[in-house]
């Protein structure tokens, strides 16, 4: 009986360290210095350059949408490394979630200004097109840190990301779409 | 205490499993710092649990240095979930 209680007492023990640690590791995950600006700049870039593309079609917007692109994808890439570097551990989540922006308001907020911005090109409101890319960005960003939040409160459902071959759908879809969109043009 | 699973049931083992089970991966480094132990002594927890299929360690180079990153396998992940449950049903068996 007092062998029961004692193993009882020290299995409490060990959970409560066990969690104790693991909650130490998890608040003090940062995102890097300087990745709400980067990130919510980046994104502001490319929702301003892809719209301008689409209600303006021609050369130089095709170049600018596409470089824009491109940057987004580099600068993902370089705050992941960031991330992996100022933490010494990864996580899929933040790459999916947080860089991609896989979250519920990471993806609303980025169709959301994406289709703003769009009606305001096609309809000629060109003055609107910067502050919706901006206001867009920063909500882009946001989520990411909105992310870091739920990470922290639950870090075993929250660090992995979808799996690889939802991903891989979701990145032929979004390459089908723009194939489809560059033969329209 | 029944049910537990040995190889991980040292503290060092078992927080060691506990940190990788809340990354995707972690360095060498930040699990050594974390768990205050020596590289030798890391290294050897590491070398059980790696032939016990739990965790999978890979090598990498960052700015011209060697790292070393550590992740959970499925079955690591299985293992620290049982034992888990196991010290939980430890605590919850009032007789």
């Amino acid at each position: 009986m007092e062998s029961n209680e004692s193993d009882r007492r020290l299995a409490a023990e060990t959970l409560a360290s066990l969690d104790a640690t693991r909650q130490a590791l998890v608040d003090e995950v940062r995102l890097p210095p300087g990745y709400l600006v980067a990130i919510g700049t980046t994104v502001a870039v490319q929702i301003g350059t892809l719209a301008w593309w689409l209600g303006a079609p021609g050369l130089r917007a095709a170049t600018a949408a596409g470089a824009a692109a491109a940057l987004l994808l580099v600068v993902i890439a370089w705050q992941v490394r960031r991330f992996r570097a100022t933490n010494g551990l990864s996580l899929d989540g933040f790459v999916h979630k947080a860089a991609f922006g896989t979250t519920v308001a990471g993806s609303v907020s980025y169709a959301a200004g994406l289709g703003f911005a769009t009606w305001a090109a096609l309809t000629q409101a060109w003055w609107l097109v910067p502050p919706v890319a901006a206001v867009t960005g920063a909500g882009y960003a946001v989520a990411g840190e909105r992310w870091l939040r739920r990470y922290r409160a639950r870090p075993a459902d929250e660090a992995a990301g979808p799996p690889w071959p939802l991903v891989l759908l979701v990145a032929l879809g979004a390459l089908a779409g723009l194939l489809l969109l560059l033969l329209q043009r | 205490m029944s049910g537990l699973d040995q190889l991980i049931h040292a503290p060092v083992r078992l927080t060691l499993m506990t940190l990788l089970a809340s990354v995707s991966e972690a360095e060498f480094v930040t699990l050594r710092d974390r768990l205050d132990v020596s590289d030798s002594v890391l290294s050897k927890h590491l070398s059980a649990l790696v032939d016990a299929g739990y965790v999978s360690v890979r090598k990498a180079v960052h700015q011209g240095r060697r790292t070393t990153w550590v992740s959970l396998t499925r079955s690591g992940r299985t293992a620290l979930r049982r034992h888990v449950a196991a010290l939980r049903a430890l605590i919850d068996d009032v007789p």
